[in-house]
């Protein structure tokens, strides 16, 4: 056989009208099973936080996500006629994932050069089970997903076609991708590696110098964010004071915060089997055989490599799963699973287009092969607009439930202590006016400058914590005896609460007065 | 040649056409040939030989000779040989069409093929008979009837409806669209029913074999067989928007279980083949000796079903099946809108009928595991029920349990009563979890991290209410649970708390709150005592230990709204002998059982502080202990 009937250049005049249609679909998709309020399923805290970003500037936490920031500020620009946290989760989710799925498609369909194989890796990526889910909430991953695919797909174009315009672009994705996440750090070998393979053509100084340009072009995303912490308009932060000085915003985009995770993945094989399980009920019973198939094709084509690009097209898409590996074992979270997109998506699109790059030499089982994976892509889509339908809105009763607890409280202006998921939710509506006032809500680990400041400490904790909070003032404000004091809800409360009065021993308790 | 062929073909057509208007001929002028009378004495015979003598033909019925050697007899009426004699059923048709025999006729004999009721319908009214149903009533029948030279032809039933009279009042149906055959192939080969039926808008195939018919009052009954095969729901008939919505509702809960069966690797519940002697007596049905046979699953065991009043068993079957349809649909309705301490709970539906069914098999496969031997016991009697179970396995551990249920003395307390007790030994909680977890829809994203260790368990309850919210308040009781060698997902234990005795941070603007590190927790044995009282479960005291860490938890879980207050305290050792306690880590659990909240206290590094037991708040102990 000869070069020739394996030089997949040819571009397919349809592609790019085909890949629009895509992009439609799922962004119809996505916004059809779209989560039906705030929160998810997946972070809900997260998930609320993004959403409020859809009617309020807000600072969320490290590293910041300038690019999500700058959507915000999109989004309330256009003031869509819809619910500012459906347009919030259309936009950073719905919208990148879709985008995602129509990269997925060019990428599979210039390795293979079969459409129905491009058809089936999209199908197959946007169905599968964490794709679809944070396609359809307020998570930062499918943009993440979007980015490395669109760094993969130019680079593909880099190496099928050595023209250097195409590597540059990919820098300049790439450093863009940074104002989303900064775990793109990890993509940074596959690039080296790209480059080194072809030094020749980009080891110059003009080519150079302009990655370094778009590479500080792109790290303008966090002065972005520092005019954002300056703005008067921004009317939360999460835990950085407002305004920071420089020292405490480096200190915030670093992430110290999460520090003690950074490590403790490797600690046990937790994170590995958190890892195959995403792998394996991305499509249950489907997704690890397809996965093992194309790997094996993969590694079985390794002889044919220097007669066709196309293996090491397939060898940059799998790259780049495989160099977000090493972050997925070595973070220890115990919600990791939201972190996997980048090792799933390309894992998943690598594999299928290493089985289409198998059968592109065999037209019969490319025949075959391809229709059965889009019709079993299809049925999973069919099948997960039904389990993404079915999701219920957690928080959908949450204002009506502080309406009946927040006036209980034994003191004024209750210090309303929460878990990070309610407190979220509840900041949606807080910066909306819509939440009882006056009371001053925070999240459990956030309520020492309250403690420290008020004489005597009262308020609410919902939901219970087994009195944790108390222990916890009394253990700041050893001057201070706390007491429990009951609040009222309604039979089969969704979130028991308990009020709290915090004052020094000698004093008599205004219930007690009461009494 | 051409010309031989055409005319051989010729002679063929005409040949065949001449003999074929013979035919026709012959069979349009038999009607006049078919005698009335011998026609009525055969339908007679028939008619008597199926339903025991009870009834024969009325005397006004005209019998009409029709083409193709049928009689037809047009609205027929049957009444009883000798007037006035007390009847179990009535029976009324459009019509009933007799096919008969051709080469007899001939030779100026009748006999019946079969008799086709067309759209029959049957009434059973109040009586002595056990089932009421024709032909094996089970009294009084004429062993001469049964017990012909020649069989009797084939009875059949073409859409016929079933009917309880006197029962209620009402008139619904029982069975309706019935489609029938009984058979005898020969005098000394039994009798043969097939049926399908519509009950419950569910097609139901039934198919009866009886050795010996006659047998089937005796003591000892009748060697038999008997399948039932259910046919997927019809839809709806019509019916009001609310009735159509109740139907949903059960099928749902119909479709779920049927899932969670086929899950659990047990065959689909929806054809059953039962061997063994059937027997049947006034206000009885029984089957000793039986053999249930489910796909792969074979049981063995008795059946039998008896009515305790004077209404026959099958309008008491059929109040029990109504009263516990409403029951479920009831409480599922409530329990559907959210609102499931409403739910209502009756047990009068089990007056009137006393179940005793008792199966057991060995080497049961159920979802990859091997039940060596398994037992099950239903009985009702005096409107109190009893279901033991009992499954003992190398592999996976012993369980028995029963529960009771019983109406109070209607005196001190009409409402329903239960009591529960179940025993676990070494089973290992892996797949059990694994099974529980098989048996629910998988997650949209990742696998399910699944407890591992081997249970111990014991529960004794009691419980009586109206409705669920009435029994979950009203249960009072203990759970004592122990577990062994096993570990706990969600986060890793140690790991968490040597990072405390390190030096980490947290509950602060800086460090945010403690977050688990991610893995398991492995264990040596996790202890717990509950008690259940006051619509609560009080953690009297949890323990799980481990190498190098050791949990104390006491509290108290609602039962209704799951709202949890526990206090605990996780403690870190030096070593997995030493007494030096590292870290001393309190936290609570709130929230509800749904959505747990569990929150870390203030850390205590205590390096001199010798080792006593884990420390267990006692403040949610119930008063007095």
């Amino acid at each position: 056989m000869s070069n020739a009937a394996f030089f997949r250049v040819g571009s397919d005049a349809r592609s790019p009208s085909i890949a629009v249609g895509i992009l439609l679909f799922w962004m119809v998709y996505y916004g059809w099973c779209l989560f039906p309020g705030i929160g998810g399923m997946l972070n809900a805290g997260d998930s609320a936080k993004f959403q409020t970003l859809g009617h309020t500037s807000i600072l969320v936490h490290g590293p910041g996500y300038p690019f999500i920031l700058m959507l915000g500020s999109l989004v309330r620009s256009l003031a869509l006629p819809v619910e500012p946290w459906w347009a919030m989760t259309f936009a950073m989710a719905a919208v990148p994932g879709a985008i995602a799925n129509a990269l997925a498609f060019l990428i599979t369909r210039r390795l293979t050069g079969s459409v129905v194989f491009g058809l089936a890796s999209a199908t197959l990526l946007g169905s599968a089970g964490l794709m679809a889910v944070q396609s359809t909430e307020a998570e930062v991953y499918p943009l993440a997903l979007a980015f490395v695919f669109g760094i993969v797909f130019l680079m593909l174009r880099f190496i099928e076609t050595k023209r250097s315009g195409y590597f540059v672009a990919a820098c300049g994705l790439y450093a863009l991708s940074f104002g989303n996440h900064l775990m793109m750090v990890m993509l940074a070998p596959v690039g080296l590696w790209v480059m080194v393979a072809h030094a020749q053509i980009l080891l110059r100084p003009r080519i150079l110098g302009a990655i370094a340009l778009l590479l500080c072009l792109g790290a303008t995303q966090y002065l972005y964010l520092f005019w954002v912490t300056h703005q008067p308009t921004t009317a939360y932060s999460e835990y950085m004071p407002l305004p920071p000085t420089a020292g405490e915003v480096v200190n915030y985009i670093a992430g110290t915060y999460f520090g003690d995770l950074y490590g403790a993945g490797l600690a046990s094989t937790q994170t590995m089997e958190v890892l195959i399980g995403t792998f394996s009920y991305a499509h249950p019973g489907v997704s690890i055989p397809v996965m093992a198939v194309g790997l094996s094709l993969f590694v079985a084509g390794w002889r044919q490599r220097g007669r066709d690009w196309a293996w090491y097209g397939v060898a940059l898409v799998l790259g780049t799963g495989l160099a977000f590996t090493p972050f997925m074992l070595w973070y220890g979270a115990y919600d990791i699973r939201a972190f996997h997109l980048p090792v799933l998506g390309p894992l998943l699109v690598g594999t299928i287009s290493a089985i289409g790059w198998w059968a592109a030499k065999r037209p019969h089982p490319r025949l075959w092969v391809s229709g059965a994976l889009l019709i079993f892509g299809l049925v999973r889509t069919v099948q997960m607009a039904g389990d993404l339908t079915e999701r219920t809105a957690p928080f959908a009763d949450l204002v009506p439930v502080l309406e009946t607890v927040i006036p209980q409280s034994p003191v004024e202006d209750p210090l309303v202590s929460m878990t990070y998921f309610m407190r979220m939710a509840t900041l949606y509506h807080e910066l909306q006016g819509e939440t009882p006032m006056p009371a001053t809500y925070r999240v459990a680990w956030r309520i020492h400058d309250e403690v420290e400041r008020r004489e005597q400490v009262g308020g609410i904790v919902i939901p219970t914590d087994g009195e944790q909070a108390l222990r916890w003032i009394e253990h700041q404000r050893p001057d201070l005896h706390c007491e429990v004091v009951d609040i009222e809800q309604p039979e089969r409360a969704s979130w028991p609460a308990y009020g709290f009065l915090c004052s020094p021993p000698e004093t008599t308790s205004p219930i007690t007065q009461s009494e | 040649m051409t010309y031989r062929l055409t005319s051989l073909l010729r002679g063929a057509v005409l040949g065949l056409t001449a003999s074929g208007l013979v035919a026709v001929l012959v069979l349009l002028l038999l009607p006049p040939l078919i005698p009335g009378d011998p026609v009525r004495v055969r339908i007679n015979e028939q008619v008597h030989s199926w339903t025991g003598g009870a009834l024969e033909l009325g005397p006004e019925t005209q019998i009409a000779a029709q083409p193709f050697l049928r009689a037809e007899i047009a609205e027929p009426t049957f009444v009883p040989p000798a007037a006035g004699e007390e009847r179990d059923w009535r029976v009324s048709a459009d019509a009933i069409n007799a096919r008969l025999r051709f080469m007899p006729l001939l030779l100026g004999r009748v006999e019946i093929v079969d008799l086709r009721l067309l759209r029959p319908d049957i009434t059973l009214l109040d009586s002595a008979s056990p089932l009421g149903l024709p032909g094996i009533s089970g009294v009084d029948v004429p062993p001469a009837a049964m017990m012909q030279p020649t069989p009797p032809g084939d009875i059949v039933l073409i859409d016929g409806v079933v009917r309880l009279g006197n029962v209620d009042a009402g008139d619904d149906d029982l069975l309706s669209d019935i489609d029938l055959r009984l058979s005898r192939p020969s005098p000394s080969e039994g009798m043969v029913v097939n049926a399908a039926f519509v009950v419950d808008d569910r097609r139901v195939h039934v198919d009866l074999e009886m050795e010996t018919p006659l047998a089937l009052s005796s003591t000892d009954g009748t060697p038999g067989r008997l399948s039932v095969r259910l046919g997927p729901h019809l839809a709806s008939s019509g019916g009001d928007l609310a009735s159509q919505e109740d139907t949903q509702l059960l099928d749902d809960l119909g479709d779920r279980l049927h899932a969670a069966v086929i899950a659990l690797g047990l065959p689909a519940f929806d054809a059953i083949v039962v061997d063994g002697q059937f027997s049947l007596h006034p206000h009885a049905v029984a089957i000793n000796d039986a053999t249930v046979t489910v796909g792969d699953l074979t049981l063995d065991g008795q059946i039998s079903l008896s009515s305790s009043s004077t209404a026959p068993l099958a309008a008491q079957i059929q109040t029990l099946a109504e009263g516990a349809h409403t029951a479920i649909w009831a409480a599922a309705r409530e329990i559907r809108d959210g609102n499931w301490p409403e739910a209502p709970v009756s047990l009068s539906w089990l007056d009137g009928l006393d179940i005793d069914l008792s199966l057991s098999g060995e080497a049961i496969e159920i979802a990859a595991v091997t039940v060596d031997r398994a037992s099950l016991s239903f009985t009702v009697n005096d409107g109190a029920a009893r279901l033991d179970l009992a499954g003992r396995s190398e592999e996976f551990g012993n369980l028995e349990s029963a529960i009771i249920a019983q109406v109070g003395p209607t005196d001190m307390a009409p409402e329903p009563q239960f009591a529960f007790h179940g025993d676990m030994d070494d089973v290992s909680v892996g797949p059990l979890a694994q099974i529980i977890s098989d048996a629910t829809s998988p997650p949209l994203i990742g696998t399910r991290q699944l407890p591992r260790g081997t249970l111990s368990a014991e529960t004794r309850f009691t419980a009586s209410g109206d409705s669920l919210g009435q029994i979950v308040d009203a249960i009072i009781g203990s759970v004592s649970v122990t577990l062994e060698d096993g570990s706990l997902t969600g986060g890793d234990v140690v790991t968490t708390l040597q990072s405390l005795r390190d030096g980490r941070e947290f509950m602060t603007e800086e460090y945010g709150p403690l977050i688990p590190a991610a893995g398991r927790t492995p264990f040596d044995r996790i202890e717990t005592r509950v008690d259940l009282a006051d619509g609560a479960a009080r953690i009297l005291e949890s323990t799980i230990a481990g190498d190098l860490f050791e949990i104390g938890m006491a509290g108290i879980l609602v039962l209704q709204d799951g709202a949890m207050n526990v206090e605990g305290n996780a403690r870190l050792l030096a070593e997995a002998t030493s007494v030096e306690v590292e870290v001393d880590l309190p936290f609570g659990v709130g929230g509800t059982l749904r959505e747990p909240v569990v929150a870390a206290g203030v850390p205590r590094l205590e390096n001199e502080r010798p080792r006593e037991e884990a420390e267990i708040p006692t403040r949610f102990r119930p008063a007095g202990d």
